[in-house]
C-alpha cells in the first residue's frame, strides 16, 4: 500500500515524508525487539529446587470462590507453608461457571498456566485426552495406599493414576426438618410415588414449595447438573457409548417425573440465587442435591443448618451420581515435583482427614479411617450414606466429552416441556435426532 | 367595506378532525414514551430497592413496590467482604488506559483516512469495519496465545491491566475512527488550506485547527470507549486471575458461584460499579450526542 504523503490540498509544505515514517518506525521496532529478546535470553541454571529459591506453585481452582470450602483449602495451604520453606501455593482460576472454559481456552492456546489444576469429572478426561496430565502414581506408593476409591479407575491408565480425588460430592435428598415437622410427616417417602406425594402435600403456593431443581434455561451448568440425577430413579443412562438413549422409556419416565415435580411442587422460575435464598428462609423443603450445599449453607446460613437433614433415595436401586474432583498435576508446567510434593502433603491421613472434615464432605478417597466421631456428628448425613455410588462417564457414555453440549440439547427440550406443555415424548425425539447428529460430528 | 374573517369560537371549529387526530397522536407518544421509560427504569428501581430490603422481604409474594424497610446490611457486607474499592480502581484505571490509549491512535487512524489521500483508503476504511463483526469468543484464544508469547519474551501483558487495555482500545479503534473520520471530513477544507497556506505542517493542522473544531467527536470516542472497557468482561476474566488487579466487572461475576450467590450483595455491588459510568455520561452526554451524529448532515 503506498501512502501519497500529500493532503488533499494541493499545497503541502511539509509533508510526512515516507521516508522518515519508516525510519522513525523501523528504529522503534529494532528498539523494542533489541530489549525484548536481551530479556529472552535463555538462562542455563539449576532448577530452582537445587539452588535453594522458593518455588512458587499456581492452584488453579474454582474452590477460592466457594464459601465454606475456600476456609477449608486457604488452611490447608497455609499448613503445608508452615511444614516447609521451599514451596509457595498461590490461588489462581475462576468461579465454577467459567473454570472450563478458561481452562480450554489456555490449552487450546498451547499451554495451561496453572501448575495445580482442580478438575470436573470430564474436565479430568479431557485433559486426560489432550496429554497434559501427570501421573501422581508415585504419590500413591510413597504413601503406601492401597484402598483408593474405584471411582479413579477411569483416569488411570497402565495402572498410573493420574490424579487424586479430593472432593466427591454425591446427590442426595436433602431437607428441611422443620418443615416437614410442621407438616406432620414423620414417615419418610420410600417410593417415587409416595415422594411426589410428599412433595404436594409440603407445596403451599407461593409460600412454601415441596421440592426444588434446578430448571432455568439461563442456567444451563446447573439446569444439566441436576436434571442427569433425575434418571436414576428408573435406572436410565443418557447415552450408551455413543447412542444417545433419551427416547428411552427410563429417560422418558424421569422427565416426565421431573415435570410433575415442577408443575406441583418447583418454585417456577426461581434461578440458583433465589432458590437458595428460599431454602435459607425456610421457603423450600427438599433439593436433591449434592452433599456439597451443606458446607455453603453452613456459612451462610447458620439458623438454618441445624435442621437439615437427608432420607435415603425413595428408588430400589438406590443409584445416584458421585461426581469426583480430581486435583492433577500439570505435565507440561515447570514445576512438577514439586507440585507432587504438595499433593502428596493432602493425601497423607492426617491431612486428608482434616481436608475431608474442614469442608464437610463425607466421602473419603481412600480408606483413611479415624472418621467415626465426624460422621456421628453429622445429623445430615444418614441419606448420603445410603446409596449405590454411579459415575458420570456411567452415564454418558462417549459424550462424556462434551457432556455441556450435549446437555444443552437435552435441558432445550425439556424447558419446551416444562414451559410450553409439549409431549414428553415428541420432545425427547427431537432431541435424539439433534444428538444422534451430535455424535455424527464427534465421529467425524 | 372590507369584510375581515372573524376567528370561530364555535367549539366544533375548535375540535376540528385534524387537530383531534393530532391531539391522540401526541397521547399515544407520550403514552408510549412512559411505557418505554418504566420498562428502562423499573429494573434499576427495583435494583435499589432489593438491595435495600431485608432479604425475607424480597422472597415474598407478590413483591411489594415500595420499600417497607430498609436495610443496608447487603452495602456494609459488601465492603467489608469483598474487595470492592479496588475492583472499582482497577476498573477506573483500565478505562482510563483505554480511553488515552484509543483516542489517541484514533485521531491519527482518522487523520489518515479523511484527510490523507492514499491507494485502497476506502476498501481500508471498510476492512476496518469488518473487525467489528467478529465476536470476542471467536478471537479469545489466537489473542490469549500471542499475549503469552509476548509475555514470555519480557513485555509483560498477561496478567496487567495495561495489556488489557490495549485489547480493549483495539477493539473499539475501529468505530471510534469512524467517529473522528466523520467529523473531520466535515472541517470544511478551505480552513484546512489556510492554514497551510500559512506556513502549518499537517500535525499542526490537525492538533491547532481540526480537532479544536471536532471535540465532541473526541469526547464521543473517549466516552465509547471508556464504556467499553469499563464493561467489558471476557477478555478481562481470561487475562487477569490476579486478585490484586482484577477489574470489578470480573469481581463482580466472582461473586457468583454455582452454590451460592448473595443476591442483595451482588446487586448492591452492581449499584455501586453503575455509579461512575452514570455520572461521567450525564457530564459528557451533551458532546455524545453531537458527535456520534456528526457527519450525518453534510452541506
Amino acid at each position: 500500500m503506498s501512502v501519497d504523503t500529500t493532503t488533499d490540498s494541493a499545497a503541502m509544505p511539509r509533508p510526512i515524508s515516507r521516508r522518515n515514517l519508516l525510519k522513525t518506525t523501523g528504529a522503534v521496532a529494532s528498539t523494542l525487539a533489541a530489549s525484548s529478546l536481551s530479556k529472552a535470553s535463555p538462562t542455563f541454571a539449576a532448577p530452582a529446587v537445587l539452588q535453594g529459591e522458593t518455588i512458587n506453585l499456581k492452584y488453579m481452582t474454582w474452590f477460592w470462590y466457594e464459601p465454606g470450602r475456600a476456609e477449608a483449602w486457604r488452611y490447608m495451604v497455609e499448613k503445608f507453608h508452615e511444614s516447609q520453606n521451599e514451596i509457595r501455593v498461590e490461588e489462581a482460576g475462576w468461579p465454577f461457571n467459567e473454570f472450563t472454559n478458561n481452562i480450554i481456552v489456555q490449552l487450546q492456546a498451547g499451554q495451561i498456566e496453572g501448575d495445580l489444576i482442580q478438575t470436573t469429572p470430564d474436565l479430568v478426561l479431557r485433559l486426560l485426552r489432550a496429554g497434559q496430565l501427570a501421573s501422581v502414581q508415585d504419590v500413591i506408593d510413597d504413601l503406601g495406599i492401597t484402598t483408593l476409591s474405584q471411582a479413579h479407575d477411569y483416569i488411570t491408565i497402565d495402572g498410573q493414576v493420574h490424579g487424586l480425588d479430593v472432593v466427591t460430592v454425591v446427590f442426595g435428598l436433602l431437607y428441611n426438618q422443620a418443615i416437614f415437622d410442621e407438616a406432620n410427616i414423620t414417615e419418610m417417602p420410600t417410593t417415587v410415588d409416595e415422594w411426589l406425594d410428599v412433595s404436594r402435600r409440603l407445596t403451599d403456593r407461593p409460600n412454601q414449595f415441596g421440592m426444588h431443581s434446578s430448571h432455568v434455561i439461563a442456567e444451563p451448568e446447573s439446569y444439566w447438573f441436576q436434571l442427569q440425577e433425575w434418571a436414576m430413579p428408573y435406572d436410565g443412562v443418557w447415552a450408551e457409548g455413543k447412542t444417545p438413549m433419551v427416547t428411552s422409556e427410563p429417560i422418558v419416565n424421569a422427565v416426565k417425573l421431573f415435570k410433575t415435580m415442577y408443575d406441583d411442587c418447583f418454585p417456577q422460575g426461581s434461578n440458583d440465587a433465589t432458590a437458595t435464598r428460599q431454602w435459607a428462609d425456610q421457603q423450600i423443603a427438599q433439593q436433591l442435591i449434592v452433599s456439597a450445599l451443606v458446607n455453603v449453607y453452613k456459612s451462610t446460613a447458620p439458623e438454618l443448618y441445624p435442621n437439615i437433614r437427608s432420607y435415603s433415595l425413595p428408588w430400589p436401586s438406590k443409584k445416584s451420581i458421585a461426581r469426583i474432583h480430581p486435583i492433577t498435576v500439570n505435565a507440561n508446567g515447570p514445576q512438577v515435583d514439586a507440585s507432587k510434593e504438595f499433593v502428596k502433603f493432602l493425601y497423607t491421613p492426617e491431612n486428608y482427614r482434616e481436608l475431608l472434615t474442614r469442608q464437610l464432605d463425607v466421602i473419603p478417597a481412600y480408606d483413611v479411617g479415624g472418621l467415626e466421631d465426624y460422621f456421628a456428628d453429622l445429623p445430615w448425613l444418614t441419606g448420603f450414606q445410603d446409596i449405590n455410588q454411579t459415575t458420570p462417564p456411567d452415564i454418558m457414555g462417549d459424550f462424556i466429552f462434551n457432556n455441556q453440549e450435549f446437555g444443552q440439547i437435552v435441558i432445550n427440550r425439556v424447558t419446551e416441556v416444562l414451559t410450553t406443555n409439549r409431549p414428553v415424548e415428541e420432545a425427547m425425539a427431537d432431541a435424539q435426532a439433534e444428538l444422534e447428529g451430535l455424535a455424527g460430528r464427534l465421529e467425524g | 367595506m372590507a369584510n375581515f374573517p372573524i376567528p370561530s369560537t364555535d367549539s366544533s371549529t375548535r375540535w376540528s378532525r385534524p387537530r383531534i387526530a393530532r391531539a391522540v397522536k401526541s397521547v399515544a407518544f407520550g403514552l408510549l414514551a412512559l411505557v418505554v421509560c418504566v420498562v428502562t427504569v423499573f429494573p434499576i428501581y427495583w435494583m435499589i430497592v432489593t438491595t435495600l430490603r431485608p432479604t425475607s422481604l424480597n422472597l415474598r409474594y407478590p413483591p411489594a413496590v415500595l420499600p417497607s424497610q430498609i436495610d443496608l446490611t447487603a452495602f456494609t457486607q459488601l465492603f467489608a467482604e469483598e474487595a470492592i474499592g479496588r475492583w472499582i480502581f482497577n476498573s477506573t484505571l483500565l478505562a482510563l488506559m483505554a480511553t488515552a490509549i484509543c483516542v489517541g491512535l484514533t485521531i491519527l487512524g482518522a487523520y489518515a483516512l479523511s484527510l490523507l489521500r492514499w491507494r485502497g483508503r476506502g476498501p481500508f476504511a471498510i476492512f476496518l469495519l469488518m473487525t467489528q463483526m467478529l465476536p470476542e469468543a471467536l478471537i479469545i484464544v489466537p489473542i490469549f496465545a500471542i499475549y503469552r508469547s509476548v509475555t514470555e519474551r519480557g513485555i509483560p501483558l498477561r496478567e496487567s491491566l495495561p495489556g488489557l487495555a490495549l485489547i480493549d482500545a483495539a477493539f473499539i479503534l475501529p468505530i471510534g475512527i469512524w467517529i473522528l473520520k466523520n467529523m473531520f471530513d466535515s472541517v470544511p477544507r478551505e480552513v484546512r488550506e489556510a492554514a497551510l497556506v500559512d506556513g502549518a505542517g499537517p500535525f499542526r493542522v490537525l492538533f491547532q485547527i481540526v480537532l479544536p473544531l471536532t471535540r465532541p467527536g473526541l469526547v464521543a470516542v473517549g466516552v465509547v470507549a471508556f464504556f467499553y472497557a469499563w464493561n467489558e468482561y471476557l477478555f478481562a476474566q481470561t487475562m487477569i486471575t490476579r486478585a490484586d488487579i482484577k477489574p470489578a466487572s470480573v469481581g463482580l461475576a466472582s461473586m457468583i458461584t454455582m452454590l451460592d450467590t448473595p443476591i442483595e450483595r451482588l446487586l448492591a455491588a452492581g449499584l455501586v460499579f453503575a455509579i461512575l459510568p452514570v455520572v461521567f455520561y450525564a457530564l459528557m452526554q451533551r458532546y455524545i450526542v453531537a458527535g456520534i451524529t456528526a457527519g450525518a448532515v453534510k452541506g
